[in-house]
């Protein structure tokens, strides 16, 4: 697999000629608020380079709000429509790597039988992912801590490195080949510098939990938790903003004429998330709470599915409106419960 | 380390040894150093915890409501968290008596992601401190200052009330504002619906708007509520509007305007433009500001016979 050089005065040709034979998605700017993924109309300029805050790739893979079906009634006969996306091929473009990698944790959840998630399915499955690695790294990605970030390569069909006035494109897998058709090849210096980023990314923020197996670190009954249910004010941001957390719900509602059933967001972190029926409520306490996701995340879907369940995008890290820096609560885990500073 | 610091510190381990609260709320150093985060002392040897810079900006009023209900608490509180703390005592949430409050004057804390937009890369910044002309940023690469217009929140700039209305020990200036900003919306309805459409189609609907307000402490909220549906979970433009404007609606008359709300929203949400517009229709309607201790009850809680009537427009 030949990588390719994209500079960045050739990325509306490029563009144009992935248009003509892909959906193109990628990060768009909104005013005042994170980019989003969004499919790309023709003359559109998306964020290839991954510099800006960006809503998680899981909000164009698994929608905030789906319509799964609709149930109508005409003339005394019931009639259901199924809502399935259309399946075409894609190409996802813009992707910060460790959001990449979240991708893989929500196909164990939703590719995997015999629970295939039909509605994901067709969104995913005949999509490319393109990665990239932005020329600065963010202060709150901790990739390289959670996981050997090596690994995570063969996982993405290709991965931009943002060389400042050009990409250094390392295509991953064999269909990756067709994305960087018509490109450039790379000089030694391109690949001294996309090797010289990379070492960046891979050594960024490494963290004192980071040769440990979290999995066996995490204990149900640490004072950890605690500590973190105290202050947490119980919103879902966590996990709303998160590239990997793919809880949902699924309600029914009247719309006129027919009955919808959709799947939206939900989190472990509402008081109602686990709220039964008949008012039982298992995790009725902020505490159980707090552990739970993070738990889930570094031992529960380690078990489940041999991969961990954050990848060091550092989203919650910098939006936690109190400050619980997962970071913070992993090195205090791993250091026997002392309280150890994050910053270097 | 500051006097006012190291004064804070006094005033818990006083207020601890002394039985005058039982656990302290205060800020605690972040894990960085331009963020801070709550810290509950119980122990007078654990006190020096505490600390006061610029990046002091969450509302701890927020906790009391489960807190203090039948323990005494004591508190270190900006003026805005002061205010919401009358609100909560009008509110029958807390009770005064229970409250041990370190009353802080102000000049305003600092927005991080304003740093972000001075050009500074938050990963070089190792410390943040006043100075007499401003902000001082440290980082990997020399000293930096900042003026306040620069660097404080945006509620900051818009404060002008910057003592404490009630405490049990103050300590600090106030520091006057050096411009005051004014902001305002479009006067044409259109353009405001318009304006509030795309502001509330980016909501998430994570909530974190009303978790982190100390006044929303009502134990089921309406959009929690199955039956009556008063709005769906769905985020979606419509269902967002709905969440916004009851949520709005609640709060006219209650909301201080600490804006709590508008720095944790993830998605930019100006939620506390919509509050401060409906305090200017409680100012202008009924003379009345929210966490105004020499206010007796609640605005919806009284009824005056110069009141206007809501139903009947008056112009």
């Amino acid at each position: 697999m030949a990588d390719k050089i994209l500079a960045k005065d050739k990325i509306p040709e490029f563009l144009q000629r992935l248009m003509s034979k892909f959906t193109v998605v990628a990060p768009m700017e909104r005013k005042d608020a994170p980019a989003e993924f969004k499919e790309l109309s023709p003359g559109d300029k998306p964020i290839l380079d991954g510099s800006r805050m960006m809503m998680p790739p899981k909000d164009y893979l698994l929608p905030r709000y789906e319509v799964l079906l609709r149930v109508r009634q005409t003339g005394g006969e019931t009639k259901i429509e199924s809502m399935i996306p259309e399946d075409k091929p894609r190409v996802m473009l813009g992707v910060w790597l460790p959001d990449a990698q979240a991708i893989q944790v929500l196909d164990r959840v939703f590719l995997e039988e015999p629970f295939k998630d039909p509605y994901y399915a067709a969104r995913r499955e005949n999509t490319m992912i393109v990665a990239v690695i932005p020329a600065e790294m963010r202060w709150s990605w901790f990739c390289g801590s959670t996981d050997d970030v090596e690994t995570w390569k063969p996982n993405v069909d290709a991965i931009m490195y943002d060389l400042g006035d050009r990409f250094y494109v390392e295509v991953t897998s064999e269909r990756g080949e067709s994305i960087v058709e018509g490109l450039a090849d790379p000089t030694e210096e391109d690949i001294a510098a996309k090797n010289g980023l990379w070492e960046r990314f891979k050594t960024h923020n490494i963290l004192p939990f980071a040769d440990e197996k979290l999995y066996n670190r995490l204990e149900w009954d640490n004072s950890v938790w605690e500590e973190i249910a105290a202050k947490c004010v119980a919103c879902g941001m966590c996990s709303y903003m998160c590239p990997s957390c793919s809880c949902f719900d699924i309600q029914d509602e009247v719309c006129g004429t027919c009955v919808e059933r959709y799947r939206c967001r939900d989190t472990c972190q509402f008081e109602d998330f686990t709220l039964m029926g008949a008012g039982h409520n298992p995790r009725s306490e902020q505490l159980p709470r707090s552990r739970q996701r993070l738990m889930h995340k570094f031992k529960y879907q380690h078990e489940q599915f041999g991969v961990v369940g954050c990848t060091g995008c550092g989203r919650c890290v910098e939006l936690c409106p109190v400050n619980v820096d997962i970071r913070e609560v992993l090195c205090r885990v791993c250091a026997g419960n002392q309280p150890e500073p994050v910053s270097k | 380390m500051s006097e006012i610091e190291t004064r804070i510190r006094e005033e818990a381990r006083k207020a601890l040894e002394s039985g005058a609260a039982e656990v302290i709320v205060g800020w605690g150093a972040g894990s960085v150093p331009f963020r801070t985060t709550p810290v509950f002392i119980t122990k007078p040897e654990d006190v020096d915890k505490l600390v006061w810079n610029p990046a002091c900006v969450n509302n701890l009023a927020v906790y009391l409501p489960r807190m203090a209900k039948d323990k005494k608490v004591g508190i270190v509180a900006k003026p805005c968290d002061i205010r919401s703390i009358v609100a909560l005592i009008q509110e029958n949430q807390v009770k005064r008596e229970n409250l041990f409050i370190i009353g802080l004057g102000c000049g305003g804390v600092v927005d991080a992601a304003n740093l972000e937009d001075q050009d500074f890369r938050l990963q070089d910044v190792t410390a943040i401190e006043w100075v007499a002309d401003g902000l001082r940023v440290t980082t990997v690469s020399g000293e930096h200052l900042l003026s306040c217009s620069d660097c404080l929140r945006d509620m900051c700039l818009l404060c002008t009330k910057r003592e404490p209305a009630i405490y049990d020990v103050k300590l600090g200036e106030a520091v006057p504002p050096s411009e005051l900003r004014v902001c305002g919306l479009s006067e044409l309805p259109e353009e405001r619906r318009k304006y509030w459409s795309e502001q509330f189609s980016k909501c998430i609907r994570c909530y974190a708007c009303r978790q982190v307000c100390p006044n929303c402490y009502c134990e089921a909220c309406f959009a929690d509520r199955i039956e009556p549906k008063w709005t769906a979970k769905k985020a979606t433009p419509e269902e967002n509007w709905m969440f916004h404007a009851t949520r709005a609606m609640h709060l006219a008359g209650r909301c201080i305007q600490c804006g709590e709300c508008e720095r944790v929203c993830p998605v930019g949400i100006p939620v506390a433009e919509l509050a401060r517009e409906m305090a200017k229709i409680v100012k202008e309607k009924y003379d009345y500001e929210a966490g105004d201790p020499d206010e007796e009850a609640p605005l919806l809680g009284t009824f005056r016979e110069s009141d206007v009537d809501p139903a009947h427009r008056s112009e």
